[in-house]
C-alpha cells in the first residue's frame, strides 16, 4: 500500500483527483486487499495446476505401460478386479473433492469423474470381449451404452464442461459402432451423417439452452458436425458433403454475426478454411490448379469477410439505443 | 465460458434435435444396411466343383486359425495358435505356413491333421515377399463391383453392389481355372477364372488377413 499512497499523494499534488477521492480509494483498496491477494495467488495456482496434471498425465503413461505387461497374465477376474478398483478409486475421490470452493478442485473433480467414464468404458470392454466373446462392433456398442449412462448421471448431478464432453464422446460410441454391426461396412457416407446428426443435435440442445456450459456445448456440436462432414466427404458424393459443410459452415458464421458471439465465427472459419479448398479442388480439379484453387477460396472469404462487416455496421446503425442489447 | 447458470430453455430446439436423430436412425436403417450379393453355397450347388483345394488363416476366438476347405464345399479348421502366419503354399510336403511367431520359421502343416512335419529356418526367404502370384482386384464404382485377374486384366465378375462391398484379395488355382477370393463380407468365393460363371460362396466369416492359397501351389514357385 505504501506505493498506493504515495501515487495518490502524487496524483493530489498534481490536482488529478480531491484528497477525499483519493482516502476513499485508500480505503477501499484496503479493504479488498485479501482480494487482490488472492488474485495474484490464482495465477501462481494455474501454471501449477497445469505442471501436476501433466505429472499426473505421464505417472499414468508409465504405470499404462507396467500394466499393459501385467494384463496378458492376468485371467478375467484379475482384469475386472483390477479395472473396478481403479475406477471405484477415481469415482471416491472425485466424490471427496466435490465439495471444495476451490476452482482448482472443482476442476479436478470433473477431471475425476471423466476418468471415472473412462474406467467404466474400460470394465464394460473386459466383460464384452473377455466374458461375452463379442465382435468389435458389439463391444463397441456395449461400452458406449455403458459409457452413456454413467457419463449422462454424473453431468446431470455436475454440469460441467468436462462432462458435457464425456456424455458427447460416449453419445458417439454406441451410435458409429453400431454401424459395424451390419455384414458390410456402410461406407463412410454413412459414418459422417451419424456423426453429423449427433454433433447437430448436440449443437441445437446447446443453443436452446438444455446444455451447461452453453458455450462448450456449441462449440463441441459444431466441431463434431465438421468432423462429420469430413468423414462423409470421402464417400462417392464427395461434392455434395462437401457443399453441405460449406454452408453449414457459412451458416455459422452468419449466425455468430446476428448473435454477436465470436465462438461461432472462429468454429465457422476454421471450417470453411479447411472444406472450401477441397470443395473447389473437387469441382475444378486440375483445371485452374491448387494455388489458383487457394487463391480463390481466399478471395471468397475475403469477399465474406468485407461483406459480413459492412452488415454489421449497418445493424449496429440502425439499431435503436439499447442499453440491455438484443442478445 | 463460464456460462454455467441454466438459461430459457427452448422447446423448439428439443424438438428439432429430436425429429434429427429420429430421421437418421430411420434413414440408415431403411438405406444405410447394405448387404453383399446373394450367391450360391458351393455345398448347394456342388457342380462344376473346383479342381483343388484351398487353405486360409483367419482370426478366431481361439487365436489365428489355420482353415482347410475341400472342394465339395467343406470347410475345416486344422489348428489354432497364438502365432499369426502367412502360408507360403501347398506342396507335397504339405500346408507351408510362415509364422510371425518367437520363432520365426516356415512350418510344413499335414492338411489332413494339422501337426507341423517339417520346420525350416527362413534363410534365405524375405518374409515380406507376395505368397501368391495372379491376383484378383475389385473395385467398386457407381454401385457396380468389377472384379479383374491383375496377370491378364480380365474381368471375372461384374455385379450391382453397395458401395462398401469389395473383394479383398484372391488367387488363381495352378492350372488357371478357378479364382479363389473372399470379400468384405468375409465370405471365401471361388469363380470360374473366365468368370463364365458367378460366385459361389465356398466358406462363411474368414476375417482372413492373406488371400487363401491353392493346394498345388508349391512353395518356391509361391512368389
Amino acid at each position: 500500500m505504501d506505493t498506493l499512497d504515495h501515487q495518490l499523494d502524487r496524483w493530489t499534488a498534481a490536482g488529478l483527483i480531491t484528497r477525499e477521492q483519493a482516502a476513499a480509494i485508500g480505503s477501499y483498496e484496503r479493504d479488498h486487499a485479501d482480494e487482490a491477494g488472492a488474485s495474484r495467488q490464482r495465477s501462481l495456482t494455474s501454471p501449477a495446476e497445469a505442471i501436476g496434471y501433466v505429472g499426473a498425465a505421464l505417472a499414468l503413461g508409465a504405470t499404462a505401460l507396467i500394466l499393459s505387461d501385467l494384463w496378458r497374465e492376468l485371467l478375467v477376474g484379475g482384469r475386472l478386479a483390477l479395472v473396478a478398483v481403479l475406477t471405484v478409486a477415481l469415482f471416491g475421490a472425485g466424490l471427496g473433492v466435490r465439495t471444495s470452493s476451490s476452482g482448482a478442485m472443482r476442476r479436478l473433480t470433473s477431471v475425476l469423474f471423466a476418468a471415472t467414464v473412462a474406467g467404466v468404458g474400460w470394465f464394460s470392454s473386459v466383460i464384452a470381449v473377455d466374458i461375452a466373446d463379442l465382435r468389435p462392433a458389439a463391444a463397441g456398442v456395449t461400452v458406449g451404452l455403458a459409457t452413456v449412462a454413467v457419463a449422462l448421471v454424473l453431468y446431470l448431478w455436475k454440469r460441467r464442461a468436462l462432462l458435457q464432453l464425456a456424455v458427447l464422446g460416449s453419445t458417439l460410441i454406441a451410435p458409429v459402432s453400431a454401424l459395424g454391426l451390419t455384414t458390410i461396412s456402410p461406407g463412410p457416407g454413412w459414418y459422417g451423417l451419424v456423426v453429423g446428426a449427433v454433433g447437430a443435435a448436440w449443437f441445437l440442445l446447446a443453443l436452446g439452452g438444455w446444455l451447461a456450459p452453453r458455450v462448450v456445448g456449441e462449440i463441441a456440436g459444431a466441431l463434431v458436425v465438421f468432423i462429420g462432414v469430413q468423414v462423409g466427404s470421402f464417400a462417392d458424393a464427395r461434392v455434395i458433403g462437401l457443399a453441405v459443410g460449406v454452408a453449414v459452415a457459412a451458416g455459422l458464421v452468419a449466425l455468430a454475426v446476428r448473435r454477436d458471439e465470436l465462438h461461432h465465427l472462429i468454429i465457422g472459419a476454421l471450417a470453411l478454411f479447411v472444406l472450401s479448398p477441397q470443395l473447389v479442388f473437387e469441382i475444378f480439379g486440375d483445371a485452374i490448379g491448387a494455388p489458383a484453387t487457394l487463391l480463390l477460396v481466399g478471395l471468397l472469404l475475403v469477399l465474406l469477410a468485407v461483406g459480413l462487416g459492412r452488415a454489421r455496421r449497418e445493424a449496429v446503425q440502425t439499431r435503436p439505443t439499447d442499453p440491455e442489447g438484443s442478445r | 465460458m463460464s456460462d454455467t447458470t441454466a438459461p430459457t430453455r427452448s422447446m423448439p430446439a428439443l424438438i428439432g434435435a429430436g425429429v434429427l436423430i429420429v430421421v437418421v436412425v430411420g434413414l440408415v436403417l431403411v438405406f444405410g444396411i447394405a448387404r453383399p450379393p446373394e450367391l450360391a453355397t458351393l455345398v448347394d450347388d456342388p457342380a462344376p466343383a473346383p479342381t483343388a483345394a484351398v487353405a486360409w488363416t483367419a482370426f478366431d476366438r481361439e487365436g489365428s486359425c489355420l482353415y482347410v476347405a475341400e472342394p465339395d464345399g467343406t470347410t475345416e479348421s486344422l489348428r489354432c495358435d497364438l502365432e499369426g502366419g502367412d502360408i507360403w503354399g501347398w506342396d507335397d510336403d504339405g500346408i507351408a505356413l510362415l509364422t510371425y511367431g518367437l520363432a520365426e520359421d516356415l512350418q510344413h502343416i499335414d492338411p489332413q491333421t494339422g501337426e507341423t512335419l517339417e520346420r525350416e529356418r527362413l534363410d534365405g526367404i524375405d518374409p515380406s515377399r507376395p505368397p501368391l502370384t495372379a491376383r484378383v482386384a475389385g473395385r467398386n464404382q457407381d454401385g457396380t463391383l468389377t472384379v479383374i485377374r491383375h496377370d491378364s486384366e480380365d474381368v471375372v465378375w461384374e455385379v450391382d453392389a453397395p458401395e462398401g462391398y469389395t473383394i479383398n484379395d484372391g488367387a488363381l488355382s495352378p492350372d488357371g481355372e478357378w479364382v479363389v477370393m473372399v470379400d468384405s463380407a468375409e465370405r471365401v468365393l471361388v469363380v470360374p477364372a473366365d468368370g463364365s460363371a458367378e460366385p459361389r460362396i465356398w466358406a462363411d466369416g474368414a476375417d482372413v488377413w492373406q488371400a487363401p492359397v491353392w493346394e498345388g501351389m508349391p512353395t518356391d514357385e509361391a512368389d
